[in-house]
Parts: C-alpha cells; structure tokens; sequence
C-alpha cells in the first residue's frame, strides 16, 4: 500500500512541473471537442486565434511559477536549459499564430485542428526540452514531429502541401526508427536497467570492453536520427522539400520551434547521458557539423525560391549551432546556443513574415518577387534587410554577436578547423543574402499592386525587427546576461 | 535462456529487412510497414534486455513504443490516403512537385 | 540446446506431412478438370470476381481509427496485472488515460468521421 501512495504522492508533487504542458495539452483537448460547436458555432473560425494566443499566454504566465527540479523519477527535469528553450518554441508559437491568420481566412475548412496541432506540438517540445530520460525524449520527440507531419499537410487540397507531408512524414518515421534502434542498443550496453541520462553515462562508463561495439554503434544511429530531426546535412534531404509544400507559416514554425526543442535534447543527451563516450560522436558529429555548414551555403546559392533558400540556410545554421554541442563545457554550450538559437528565432520569424505578406495564393515566392520592394514599401524593405543581413552575421547586428559567442566557444575548445569552415561558409551565406537585398534596392519594381500589409504580420515584423536592433545595441553583454538567468 | 548476441542477430536482421524495403520498395504503404519492422527490431532489443537483467524498464519503454507505432501509422496511413485522392498514386517516385 | 532438439524433430515431422499427403494425392487421386470445378467456391454462389479489388477509402478511414483503439489498448494489460498493487494511484492513471481516449472517440465520432453515408 505505500509503494501506491508513494506514487500517488510523487505525481502530485511532480504535476507542479509540467503545469504549462497539463496547459497545454487541456486546452487543445477541449478545443477540439467541447468548445468547438458549443462555445462558438461552427465555421466560425475567426474566433480560434485570439483563443489559442489566450492559452499561449498563460501558458507563458504558468513558466514563470514553475519552480526548478526533477521529477517523475529523474524523467523530467525543469532548468535553465529547459526553460530557455521552452521560450524561444513558446514565442516561435505566438509568433506562428499571427502569421497564419491570413492562410486560414483564406479556407473553406474549420481550423480548430490547426491551433489544436499547433498546441500538442508545443507541449511535446516543453516535455523534450526538459527530457532527462531516454524514454521522454523519444516519445516527446515523436509527439512534436507527429503533430508537425499534420501541419506540413494541412493544405489537404494542395497537391504541393501534401506532398510536403508525406516526404517529411516517411523520411521522419524512418529517422525515428534509427533513433530509437540506437537506443535499444544503448540501453543493452548500459546494462538493460535505468533509461536515465546520469544512470546512462555511469552505467556506460562501467560497461565492459567487449560492448564497446555496441555503445558505438548506437551512438551512431542515435546520431542519425538527432541528424534528421534537426536536418544536419548528410540527413536534411526531407527538409527543403518539407519547407518548400508546407504551408509557409508552418515552415516558419519548423524551421524555429522544433529545431530548438530538439538541439535541446541534443544537448542534454550528448552533453550529459553520453558525455563519458565522447570519443564515440566527437568526430561524426564534427563532420556532420562541418558538412551541414558547407553544403547549406553552397546549396541556398542556387535556389530561386525564397523558401527552399532559408530551409538551406537553416541547414547552415544547425551546422553551426551543432559546434556548440561538441563543447566539453556542456553549460557554456548550451548557453551559446541558446542565445544562437534564440536570435535566430527573432531573424528567421521576421523574414518568413515577409515571405508571407508578399505571397500570393499559396504559392512558393520567388526570390525575384522581391524587386523593388525598396521603393514601394520602404519600412518593410528595411526590416527585410536587417533580417537578412543579421542572419549573414555581419557586423555590428545580432546575428554577429551569435555566432561570435559560438565561434569564441568552438576556438577555446580547440576546434580550430571547424571554426576555420564556419568563418569561411559564413562569408559566402552574405552573397546570397545580399543577392534578395540587391532585389529589393537595386532593381525595377514589377508592374501591379503589392499585396496591403496586415496587422498580425506587420506585428510579427515590427516585434523581430525592434529585438534585432535593441539586442544589437546590447550584443557584447548578451553572454553574461544568458548566465546570469541561468541558462 | 537465449544469449543477448542471438537476440542482437535476430533485432538486427529485422532492422536490416526494414531499412532495405525503406530504401528499395517505392510504395508508400509498403515503406510504412517496413518502419513498423524498424521499431519492431529496436522493440526486441528492449524486451530482451529488460529480461536479461530481471528490471521491467524495457518491457516498458517497448509497451510504450507499440502505442506510439499506432498513432504514426495512423497519421502515415491518413497522410498516404490523403496524397492518393489528389494523385491517384502511392509511388514515392511518382511525388516530385517538390524540387529544386 | 538439447530442449530444442523435441521441437526440431516436430518441426521436421509437422513439414513432412503435408508433403506427404501431396505426392500421395498426386498419384492416386483421379483428375477430370472442367472449368467449373476451376472456379472459386463461395457457399455455392457464383463467385463475383477477382479478391484483389481496390477497397473504398472510407475501409482505411475505419480501419485507422481501428487500429488506434485497438493498441491503445495494450497499455490496460499491466494495469490490470498489478491492479491492487498500484491502488488509486493506477486507478487515477487509467482514469486519467481512458478519458483522453474516450475523448479521441467523442472526437471523431462529433467529426462524422464514423457515419456511413
């Protein structure tokens, strides 16, 4: 009978932790069902939005009275990490919300689902940033992506979105097979006992010599699986086509939300359940790092379109964050990229806003839609450009002090090389930023009207614009005061 | 009881049919069912490792498994379903919208 | 090993057999085909056509929702076997997981996803 109330009281004590995603997950619950048809009439689907940014406020309001710690035997754990990267996919969410207004008025179906999907998602990436269990982080892993293969097909009447989906969906479950094949193996060489990160790396520690193979060999395909989850170059052949047909939104979503859940659990999984065999994933993982930053840059040269260019480009930009997961030093790691990350969201979000105001019917823009963007619409065209220019890294903007903490980090750690590759891909990611910028300021405007801009995504735009120019302003310090919230 | 090097031999056999048929077979269904081979493969490993060393952590992690492989499959099969009645196809060759 | 060698040996009688009784039939049996004999039988009625027809969509919608339900399931058998062990404890978590599956159900039942036009 106390093993029972044992339990008992452990779950209520532990409940407190996962307020948000109890939140969350609720609210979407009753969303589906009751509130749809008895709260609103159905087909009024206007109503959806202010509701889903209601919950994603409290649900902000609730991260503020979570207190830190472990709970539910050692499976989840509430930290600085955790938290940080529970606000960049929180805000990333909000921000999705806002620029998915005009897509959706512009169907006939009900998209209760959507905000729904959008919320699910969420809580799986909260659990998965705080995941400190091998168990958590593959089923909150498969929560967010199996949510997020719904979004990337929402468009159930497009060919292109499907399409989306379906590739992202086989290339995604494949990936996850892998992944959990590789833990399977690590749990047998840890001993076939304890699925805990701490209870990992003792385990593994003390493992005998003739298991050696097998710890390798998991490392490895939990390696490939991390890969295609974050879309590192050798295993990112889903993502520009993902990026590509799913609804442009979603792909702002996908390339900031779940990117930054799952570098989390990178970082917590290979930084701490792992840390003891690093000399298993240090140089696959440099590689992958080293190859994701090369062929990023040099495949967004070619493209034409301005969706597959930032889906390379985001490529390039987990290759460099994956620099900061070779660090020894796991906290400072995490903290550099998570104010990488964290900026990244703020650039990323503002140009996809962009993307989306100038689109037209669903359709992919073309990066020489942008001619003229300059003259027509100045203060837009200008944001654009400080996007643009802060995901090149130039200096003195925000996107310069990101990858100088990361680049700072990677030198001291002794990745010489790596850092070399990184400084190098760097300058050539400025050409094909500077080509959208040279459209907008230096060629002719197209005949016809541009699109009016919206409220929410003008919002969206002003939001990312005025955090990448204030953050400029206080770049050098940005570091210490990552530290000093605990990240 | 069975050694852990037969059961590794058997799980990893089961993954190498899975991830051949992901690589070869171009039906989308067929695909699908070869990454329920996949999970069954790492499933076994669970299940002998949790009977090797007498803890029920595996048997857990692989209950767990099964249901999530449910729910995929469900989403992957509505996906393929969805692609079907736009396209008439469930050829993975045949899903080229997208390139570039 | 040596438990295994009873099963062997069974597997290799239980192979025999039917092998047996196939070259015996071949012998002996005597043969006048026609093409009635040939087609399916089907409790005497006239066999409607080929087995391998496309199946409507709405078979797959019915068996996904199936399907889920049906696994789901598998997480009530070590419930069930530890049922006093775990007390209220494990009643408030089955409670807490057949309420979100009963609500899936509610769900797709209010969608119309179950009716049968």
């Amino acid at each position: 009978m106390s093993f029972a109330r044992a339990l008992l009281e452990a779950l209520l004590r532990d409940s407190r932790l996962i307020t948000p995603q109890l939140l969350l997950v609720g609210a979407a619950t009753l969303m589906l069902w009751p509130l749809d048809g008895i709260l609103f009439q159905r087909g009024e689907k206007r109503k959806w939005a202010p509701v889903t940014l209601v919950v994603l406020a409290l649900t902000g309001l609730l991260m503020l009275g979570v207190p830190s710690g472990s709970g539910f035997s050692g499976m989840y754990k509430v930290d600085g990490l955790a938290r940080g990267f529970q606000w960049i996919s929180l805000l990333s969410a909000i921000a999705t919300v806002f620029l998915s207004q005009r897509m959706l008025d512009g169907m006939e179906e009900q998209t209760v689902e959507y905000y729904a999907m959008i919320l699910f998602a969420l809580s799986g990436m909260f659990f998965l940033a705080g995941a400190t269990d091998l168990v958590s982080i593959y089923f909150s892993l498969e929560l967010m992506a199996v949510c997020i293969y719904i979004l990337a097909a929402y468009l159930r009447n497009q060919d292109r979105s499907i399409e989306a989906g379906v590739k992202y969906f086989l290339l995604g479950a494949f990936s996850s097979g892998i992944l959990l094949y590789g833990l399977s193996l690590l749990f047998i060489a840890a001993g076939g006992q304890g699925t805990n990160l701490s209870a990992l790396n003792q385990a593994l520690a003390m493992a005998p010599k003739n298991s050696d193979f097998l710890v390798f060999a998991g490392v490895l395909m939990v390696l490939v699986g991390f890969g295609f989850k974050v879309a590192a170059v050798p295993f990112h052949q889903w993502s520009p086509d993902a990026y590509d047909g799913a609804p442009t939104p979603i792909t702002a979503f996908m390339a900031t939300a779940p990117k930054a859940a799952a570098i989390a659990a990178f970082i917590r999984l290979f930084g701490t359940g792992l840390h003891g065999v690093s000399s298993d994933w240090v140089p696959p993982l440099s590689f992958v790092a080293g190859a994701s930053m090369v062929w990023g840059n040099v495949a967004a040269l070619r493209q034409s379109t301005m969706k597959r260019m930032l889906a390379y480009s985001s490529i390039a930009h987990v290759g460099y964050m994956l620099m900061g997961v070779l660090s020894m030093d796991v906290a400072q790691g995490a903290q550099v990229i998570w104010l990488y990350m964290g900026i990244y969201l703020f650039m990323n979000m503002g140009a996809f806003a962009v993307v989306i105001h100038l689109q037209g019917k669903g359709e992919g823009e073309r990066i020489e839609d942008f001619r003229g963007l300059g003259r027509r619409q100045p203060v837009l065209a200008f944001a654009m450009m400080v996007f643009l220019l802060s995901l090149a890294g130039i200096p003195p903007l925000l996107g310069f002090f990101g990858k100088f903490f990361l680049f700072k980090l990677a030198i001291e750690q002794g990745y010489v090389f790596l850092t070399t590759l990184a400084l190098v891909t760097s300058a050539i990611s400025a050409y094909y930023y500077l080509m959208v910028v040279n459209q907008m300021y230096f060629r002719e405007a197209p005949e016809g009207d541009r699109p009016a801009l919206g409220t929410a995504i003008a919002a969206v735009v002003t939001a990312a614009c005025a955090v990448t120019l204030i953050g400029t302003a206080f770049g050098p310090w940005l570091l210490e005061w990552a530290g000093r919230i605990g990240v | 009881m069975v050694s852990m090097n037969g059961v590794l031999l058997i799980s990893f056999l089961l993954l190498a049919v899975g991830i051949a048929g992901v690589l070869i077979r171009r039906n989308a269904l067929v695909i699908l069912m070869c990454v329920e081979l996949m999970l069954n493969a790492a499933n076994l490993n669970f299940v002998a490792a949790a009977r090797h060393s007498g803890t029920v952590n595996g048997q857990a992690f692989a209950l767990l498994v099964m249901g999530f492989a449910a729910a995929e499959v469900a989403v992957g099969l509505a996906l393929v379903v969805a692609l079907y009645r736009r396209r008439d196809t469930v050829s993975v060759d045949k899903i080229d919208l997208l390139k570039g | 090993m040596r438990a295994y060698a009873a099963i062997l040996l069974l597997a290799l009688v239980a192979a025999c057999i039917p092998v047996a009784v196939w070259t015996l039939a071949y012998f002996v049996a005597p043969k006048f085909p026609n093409p009635t004999k040939a087609t399916n039988y089907e409790c005497g009625i006239t066999s409607p056509g080929e087995a391998r027809e496309k199946f409507h969509v709405r078979y797959y919608l019915i068996a996904v929702m199936f399907l889920v339900f049906d696994v789901e399931s598998v997480f009530l058998f070590p419930f069930a076997v530890q049922f006093k062990e775990l007390a209220l404890f494990g009643i408030i978590e089955i409670g807490i997981f057949l309420f979100l599956l009963l609500f899936g159900y509610f769900y797709i039942w209010k969608k119309g996803a179950l009716n049968w036009e």
